[in-house]
């Protein structure tokens, strides 16, 4: 990767609950390059969503990060000060959050949540100003029909309710494109949705990706949506980045046993049975297994597995971070 | 619509010209218009479509969860479209049903003992201390024995929807509905499930009426599959020949929109169909084919005429004018 926009450096992220820590994320390092599209997969409850919402700071309170950097365009985003912070959620990376019903006011108008959005990304830096209302109307406009809502006037005077589920999310991608100026995080966008919405909203975000040239992180459980989309994609485990190949590479030959397991228990269109592949289900963080994380899943446990952790090292086209490829 | 109503000794279930509408203030939601089907002995009868298409409300109704507007329902022999309050007891125990949220559908007050033990008590299936029949139940589904005194919030997802599938088999049933068992799961808990209730159909010699939205499940686990779009069933076929040679537009876009992860599916999906639009609300149907608006292929009389459901291959159904214009068109039900 020659420019690199996003780059997350080892990271920790701890939550104090009752009864202990749970440690989350257990070195997290990921890459992102200008204009790329990168994938982001695991099980539920593996630390995807915790991952992006430590690169916009908006983990909850009991959150901390012990350790590790998380550099956007440079700069270290864990250590800017709010302003700053503000500066890149406004103008540098958006995200469309899982729940399209969660993420909408209300008791607002779909209108005067779009124009705030507007309003925010676009204040001048230098004065202070706002842009005139009648352009930031027009923009609302125009980006409710990018994402292909019929009849946009119309859908600004309505408030979520009034909307079905695949026009909620759709004003949810139409608000973070219309502030996303270098990277788009998209956390599961259409997977609680129909196959032909889902396929819809894909299509679009690849599209509108590419018409911009923003670089979009989709992250998700659903292994066929990522396929269709992204150039490169990462599997996680219990806070651990296991695997990073190109999409074309790890679907037709993933290596890590977890990778493997979990591409085998995907139902295939062709039929021939639904193989039980991984056995058990994700270890508690308060106290998570010693060495690899999935050494109690994993059918290729080496003694090793149960000592060390192992390291995400380069295996010919990609990178595992498992013992069964480092001798 | 003859060619499926009527009841025949292969048949465990049989369902005809079914329909189920509910008032609202918006006007009247005819969330199943004219369904007919029948599900063999031992068999999986899958049930696909978009959320709205009624494939829940279907079961439901054969549940007895809904009294149906009009239309008949055969099981195993017995009359059952009277609505649950008039069903024999029984005959009840014989029917019995997996929900998709186990978050939902299981009592978080209640023990996982509380929660398998009342069907037995309430069939008179265990006189007194019912611990034995549960630990059997929850050896079944291969859940620990301690489990028994836990409550639901206590279990994950997956080992919830165990206890759920448990207490359903508790009656020694002899159909079940199972209403998107895996939606909310990963896919490895999936894997699991899936298995154990395809092995449980063996064993008990169940027949399942399976609900989902996931096509490249479906594949795996139906053995004939029928798709609904607004309260109507679109296309019936074995599996099979569902997949390999979809027949109607909407089955077609369906199956070209389903993400996949192998080279070899992608061949399998139909090429070249864009999907567009979004299943208009069953209070303002279209005239015609309900499909019309959203079809690729749709002509002159979709707007105006329905078409009839026709027997297009010996086993597969089909309901779109692609198929019958040159034929009779006039036999509508």
């Amino acid at each position: 990767m020659t420019t690199s926009l996003l780059e997350i450096k080892d990271l920790h992220v701890w939550f104090s609950v009752y009864g202990g820590t749970l440690r989350v994320l257990d070195g997290v390092n990921f890459q992102l390059g200008k204009s790329e599209k990168v994938g982001l997969v695991g099980e539920a409850g593996c630390g995807k969503t915790t991952t992006m919402k430590s690169i916009l700071r908006i983990l909850p309170r009991t959150a901390r990060i012990p350790r590790g950097e998380v550099f956007f365009g440079g700069k270290d985003v864990l250590k800017m000060s709010s302003k700053d912070v503000q500066r890149v959620r406004r103008r540098g990376i958006s995200m469309i959050f899982q729940d399209p019903t969660a993420a909408l006011n209300p008791v607002f108008k779909i209108g005067e949540q779009i124009t705030d959005v507007i309003r925010y990304s676009t204040i001048d830096p230098k004065t202070g100003k706002d842009l005139p209302k009648e352009e930031i109307r027009a923009r609302a406009v125009q980006v409710l029909q990018d994402v292909a809502l019929p009849d946009p006037e119309r859908i600004m005077d309505n408030y979520p309710i009034q909307l079905s589920g695949g026009m909620r999310q759709r004003v949810c991608i139409a608000m973070a494109l219309v502030s996303a100026h270098d990277l788009l995080i998209a956390d599961e966008p259409g997977t609680s949705l129909d196959v032909t919405i889902q396929d819809q909203i894909l299509r679009l975000l690849g599209q509108l990706a590419e018409e911009r040239g923003i670089s979009v992180i989709l992250i998700s459980h659903a292994l066929g949506a990522v396929r269709g989309l992204v150039d490169r994609v990462y599997v996680m485990y219990a806070g651990n980045i296991v695997e990073v190949a190109k999409t074309q590479d790890l679907f037709s030959n993933p290596l890590h046993p977890y990778a493997q397991g979990l591409l085998k228990a995907v139902p295939k269109l062709t039929g021939g049975g639904i193989p039980e592949s991984i056995r058990g289900r994700i270890p508690s963080y308060l106290n998570p297994p010693e060495g690899c994380r999935f050494h109690p899943r994993c059918e290729h446990t080496m003694p090793i597995c149960e000592k060390d952790r192992p390291r995400l090292l380069d295996a010919g086209n990609r990178d595992v971070a498992c013992f069964l490829y480092q001798k | 619509m003859s060619n499926m109503a009527g009841t025949s000794t292969e048949d465990i279930l049989t369902v005809g010209d079914l329909r189920k509408h509910f008032k609202t203030s918006q006007g009247i939601v005819r969330a199943v218009d004219v369904v007919s089907f029948s599900v063999k002995h031992g068999e999986t009868f899958g049930l696909v479509g978009e959320s709205g298409s009624g494939k829940s409300t279907t079961a439901y109704v054969i549940m007895g969860i809904y009294a149906p507007t009009d239309g008949k329902i055969y099981f195993e022999g017995a009359d059952l479209s009277t609505g649950v309050k008039k069903r024999p007891k029984p005959l009840k125990k014989r029917i019995q049903i997996v929900f998709q949220d186990p978050g939902s559908s299981l009592n978080p007050k209640r023990t996982v003992k509380q929660i398998v033990e009342l069907p037995l008590k309430t069939h008179d299936i265990v006189k007194g201390d019912c611990e034995e029949k549960v630990k059997e139940l929850l050896d079944m589904v291969e859940l620990p024995t301690d489990f028994m005194y836990r409550y639901p919030r206590e279990l994950g997802g997956g080992e919830k929807q165990m206890v759920a599938i448990a207490r359903a088999l508790a009656t020694n049933p002899s159909f079940v509905v199972l209403d998107e068992p895996t939606s909310a799961l990963d896919v490895s808990q999936q894997a699991k499930i899936i298995n154990m209730l395809l092995r449980f159909q063996k064993e008990f010699k169940l027949s399942y009426l399976f609900i989902t939205h996931n096509l490249s499940l479906m594949r795996n686990v139906a053995s004939r599959v029928a798709i609904m779009y607004l309260g109507k069933i679109c296309e019936i076929a074995p599996a099979a020949e569902f997949f390999q040679k979809p027949l109607h537009p909407y089955t077609r876009m369906l199956l070209s929109s389903v993400p996949v992860i192998t080279d070899e599916e992608e061949i399998l999906k139909p090429k070249k169909i864009v999907s567009r639009g979004e299943i208009p609300s069953p209070v303002n149907v279209p005239p015609g084919c309900g499909f019309h608006p959203r079809c690729p292929e749709g002509r002159e009389i979709c707007r105006r005429e329905e078409p009839a459901m026709a027997e297009i291959e010996k086993g597969h159904f089909v309901r779109c004018h692609l198929y019958t214009i040159g034929q009779s068109t006039k036999d509508t039900a």
